[in-house]
């Protein structure tokens, strides 16, 4: 069967937003344009407006996957991350009572954990950065939907715990179930941890879940500090100046569907901008080629590749079944800078072979 | 123009390229345009002098579109979960019924990103070649073969052909 042009268009049509999404739209932009400071909390701002706040992005089912999320420190040391970490060989862990101290080693990760062993039919979706707290949405069976704000040391107001509080227990964790006051203002019936001393996460588990008390202890129990170092499938060996990594992610690399990021951008960045670096480790399985562009022969710590970069501020390198891609934001279109990051990257000849990996902490500077 | 003024006049347009490009997921689409959207206001005091503006938004989404594939893309949807009340599209429900769009979802990403800009968004094969950074003898031959998948025959619509070839 042929069709006309005419016909394409009209079918196409489909895909036009319904007045509602549009007015939301609307919305949106007239909030950003009436409130400089979403500027500064572009998801804070989107939520806001009452759109989906997480990037339609998820991880892979429980226990086999692990999410780390670092946010950069802010100035003062009581925000840093885990202490003994410089000290210790590589494989170890620093105790989750030193997440307040400073660490030695100059490494200035604010805080970190992992979503690892969900309950069965769980998945947990990479969410929201902010400055105070990581949100990361996971969801179950039946469209059980769940919210858990993890917040960075000392960042979470008691207060918003309500009276009707009952002890609890997380794992190894004290809590507390009741009504507690969410990062948007709203009061829902919820479970609040305290994951390391002075460290608290809150789990409201809401649409489609039957038990949602159970549903927000049987998840929380999933999210913790990290039991292991996390490990990444790189080590970068130059960012641009002012520049520090504040997110981090990978899935697992036998997923077809792996990738591994790392976002740099100005310390207390809230995520990808203007003013922002990304690093992805990804398996070409599904992706579309590159566009062409310019050819560049890197000098790495391997020895020489060939890279691709195209306008504006992408660099693309081809791994055997992986594609390394570093893009730049749009106020940061380098391509000096990019190959320079590119060149002191230094990634294993078998980026699937996790025992290759390096420790995040010295991995990423 | 205003951010406002110029974010209005260009969301419902750009909403529906996206989801075009996308294959059909709103939810994708809406984070991507929002996404754009922030970029576009932080910098609208340079995006907004920009002479090529249109094409430089459309090259933006195109990118944010991209690097969210490359992200998370390939992982399980969290749309499908909103916490707003939201239920199942159904449109989207519909266009698995339909011959032409379901084709439309099979195309490799640039064929579908051409037609999106071409038939949604009214855009001139130039105006394309300009946001996707490539010839427009690249574009033409894009949607030649997209169309050519499709089974959409031009030679029905003499006019808008020649229309474009004046471009």
């Amino acid at each position: 069967m042929t069709h006309t042009e005419q016909e394409l268009k009209d079918r196409l049509g489909v895909f036009h937003p319904d007045p509602a999404t549009g007015e939301r739209m609307d919305a949106f932009a007239r909030n950003l344009a009436a409130s400089p400071a979403a500027r500064l909390h572009p998801s804070k701002s989107r939520r806001a407006a009452g759109m989906l706040a997480l990037p339609a992005a998820a991880l892979a089912t429980a226990g086999v996957v692990i999410a780390a999320v670092t946010i950069a420190s802010g100035s003062s040391d009581d925000q840093r991350g885990p202490g003994a970490r410089a000290s210790s060989p590589a494989g170890s862990v620093a105790p989750s009572g030193a997440l307040s101290t400073p660490d030695p080693s100059g490494v200035e990760w604010r805080w970190r954990f992992t979503v690892a062993g969900l309950p069965s039919g769980w998945t947990a979706g990479v969410a929201t950065i902010f400055a105070d707290r990581q949100e990361v949405a996971l969801s179950g069976p039946n469209s059980a939907f769940c919210r858990v704000e993890v917040y960075a040391p000392d960042a979470f107001n008691m207060s918003r715990v309500g009276a009707d509080r009952t002890d609890v227990a997380v794992g190894s964790a004290g809590g507390y179930s009741a009504t507690i006051v969410d990062a948007e203002g709203t009061a829902r019936p919820a479970v609040a941890w305290q994951y390391a001393p002075g460290s608290w996460a809150v789990n409201a588990c809401r649409k489609g879940s039957t038990d949602p008390e159970a549903d927000a202890l049987a998840t929380a129990a999933a999210i913790s500090p990290d039991p292991r170092p996390f490990a990444v499938p790189f080590s970068i060996g130059y960012l641009p100046p002012g520049m520090v990594p504040t997110f981090a992610y990978t899935s697992d690399p036998a997923d077809p569907g792996y990738s591994a990021t790392v976002l740099a951008t100005p310390p207390g960045g809230s995520g990808p901008g203007l003013d922002s670096y990304q690093i992805d480790l990804a398996s070409t399985a599904g992706v579309p080629a590159e566009r062409k562009g310019e050819s560049v022969t890197l000098s790495t710590p391997r020895g020489p590749r060939t890279a691709v970069y195209t306008d504006p501020g992408r660099l693309t390198v081809q791994y055997d079944g992986f594609q390394l891609t570093i893009g730049a934001g749009y106020g940061m279109t380098s391509r000096d800078e990019l190959i320079r990051i590119a060149e002191n990257l230094d990634i294993p000849g078998d980026p699937a072979d996790r025992s290759s990996w390096f420790d995040a902490a010295q991995a990423l500077p | 123009m205003t951010f406002e003024e110029f974010a209005v006049a260009g969301n419902r347009r750009w909403l529906a390229v996206v989801t075009a490009m996308s294959g059909g997921d709103r939810g994708l689409a809406e984070d991507v345009v929002q996404e754009v959207l922030l970029r576009i206001h932080s910098r609208w005091d340079l995006i907004g002098s920009m002479a090529h503006r249109d094409a430089y938004v459309y090259r933006m989404l195109v990118n944010e579109l991209h690097a969210s594939r490359r992200k998370w893309g390939r992982l399980i949807p969290m749309a499908a979960v909103p916490d707003d009340g939201s239920h199942a599209d159904h449109a989207a429900r519909l266009d698995l019924r339909d011959e032409l769009l379901r084709h439309l979802i099979e195309l490799p990403h640039r064929q579908r990103t051409v037609i999106a800009m071409r038939y949604l968004a009214d855009m001139s094969d130039g105006q394309i070649a300009q946001a996707l950074g490539c010839r427009e003898a690249s574009v033409r031959s894009c949607a030649s073969r997209a169309l050519a998948s499709l089974r959409v025959t031009t030679a029905l619509n003499p006019q808008a052909t020649t229309e474009r070839s004046a471009t």
